[in-house]
């Protein structure tokens, strides 16, 4: 039976981990705590999908969550057009199918995606759904006189 | 840390061209994202760093190996933030691994139950963290009908078998397909994120054949990503075999 006991358990009984494994251990236990909050508290649940879409009180509030795994969460779909679209109202997602992301669905404004996004126009549309909660963003590319973008957040809305 | 860096080596090339490539597409402000992470100077430094710990590899001093740890650690948390690097999970994997080998390198020369056990156990804490982030957000009724998958994997992809299936099956088939590959990726990492719980070598094997299975079917494109993880299960089993072949100090 020894053999099935978790690593765990048996570190414990050997003794402490000392002051960097129980850093360690906390750190784990929090983020794992957050975690598995998620599906349960909608509010946590909408702080991380604000995360997808670069929305956040403040950097610091985004970036202590960016050491959480989020591999391939929520379904995220990002659409580019030249037309300024306002959020109310939008129904090119129920219009269109498919232009899934994996996650961080914004991240065609600043990776590799950018560069073929240009020529469909600079207004990036973004949905992020999750248990019936739905998050919608829109950026703008805006270009600058002297060479280079700017990435501008224009609105968001969250329908619980 | 083998894995991990060859991980980061097979990474590199593609990152470093994405960070200097044509001035002129370069982020210069962003609404969130403050100014000395949009450049691409700091990104390319924060990426280059990782790759000294190779120096570890070639050296018997633990120094090296804590610099090693380190270096993933800050560096995998600048990209996690950087503008054109936030969304990579490489990064996060990186991270965790990171921590787990800058604290397991202060740890090597103890050679006592508590720091062999505790290192088996964090590592495992790691992977089943990981596998956690995954879970959590596919628990929702999109991943278990199959919709992402069907698009990013089962349409989108190029490779094979993915274009085979295309032109050989039915859309209702490959339908079909997404939404069972969709709920075993669903419950699998539900259950492997339970790992910490597990006998060590069998969650250190467990996870090992199934983050090798994620690699295949992802045609390599997932290696960067998992690469780190494939190299703490691969920690937990020698370091399980170790324990083995020592002589048991509670007997």
């Amino acid at each position: 039976m020894r053999g099935l006991t978790p690593p765990l358990i048996k570190a414990l009984a050997y003794g402490r981990p000392g002051r960097g494994g129980v850093v360690l251990y906390g750190l784990l236990l929090v983020v794992a705590g957050w975690l598995v909050m998620m599906p349960v508290f909608p509010k946590v649940a909408r702080i991380t999908m604000e995360r997808m879409q670069w929305r956040a009180p403040n950097f610091p509030a985004w970036a202590v969550q960016q050491i959480s795994p989020a591999m391939y969460n929520f379904s995220n779909r990002g659409l580019h057009g030249r037309d300024d679209l306002p959020l109310a109202g939008l129904t090119i997602f129920e219009e269109r199918t498919g232009d899934y992301f994996n996650h961080f669905p914004v991240r065609n404004l600043t990776w590799i995606e950018r560069y073929q996004l240009q020529p469909l126009g600079t207004f990036g549309y973004y949905e992020t759904k999750y248990r019936g909660m739905r998050l919608r963003s829109k950026y703008r590319l805006e270009p600058r006189p002297e060479g280079g973008w700017n990435v501008v957040w224009k609105e968001s809305e969250f329908t619980p | 840390m083998g894995i991990s860096l060859l991980a980061w080596f097979v990474k590199y090339p593609l990152q470093t061209k994405v960070f200097f490539q044509n001035g002129e597409n370069l982020i210069y402000e962003h609404s969130l994202i403050p100014d000395w992470l949009c450049r691409p100077d700091v990104g390319a430094l924060a990426y280059l760093l990782p790759g000294m710990s190779v120096l570890a590899l070639w050296s018997r001093r633990l120094l090296w190996l804590q610099m090693a740890g380190v270096l993933h650690a800050l560096g995998s948390l600048v990209m996690l933030w950087h503008v054109q690097s936030y969304n990579d999970a490489t990064h996060v994997t990186a991270f965790w691994t990171g921590l787990w080998l800058w604290w397991w390198a202060g740890q090597v020369n103890k050679r006592d139950g508590a720091s062999l056990w505790h290192g088996i156990s964090l590592a495992m804490g790691v992977l089943s963290l990981c596998w956690l982030g995954g879970a959590v957000g596919k628990l929702t009724s999109e991943y278990w009908e199959g919709e992402p998958f069907y698009y990013l994997y089962f349409m989108d992809k190029p490779q094979f078998p993915f274009s085979y299936w295309r032109e050989h099956l039915s859309n209702e088939q490959i339908h079909t397909m997404a939404r069972w590959f969709s709920r075993a990726v669903v419950v699998s990492e539900c259950v492997l994120a339970t790992g910490f719980l597990w006998p060590a070598r069998l969650a250190a094997v467990a996870g090992l054949l199934t983050l090798t299975g994620m690699v295949i079917i992802s045609q390599l494109q997932l290696f960067s990503v998992l690469g780190p993880l494939m190299g703490l299960s691969i920690a937990v089993a020698w370091l399980v075999e170790k324990e083995s072949a020592a002589t048991q100090p509670h007997s």
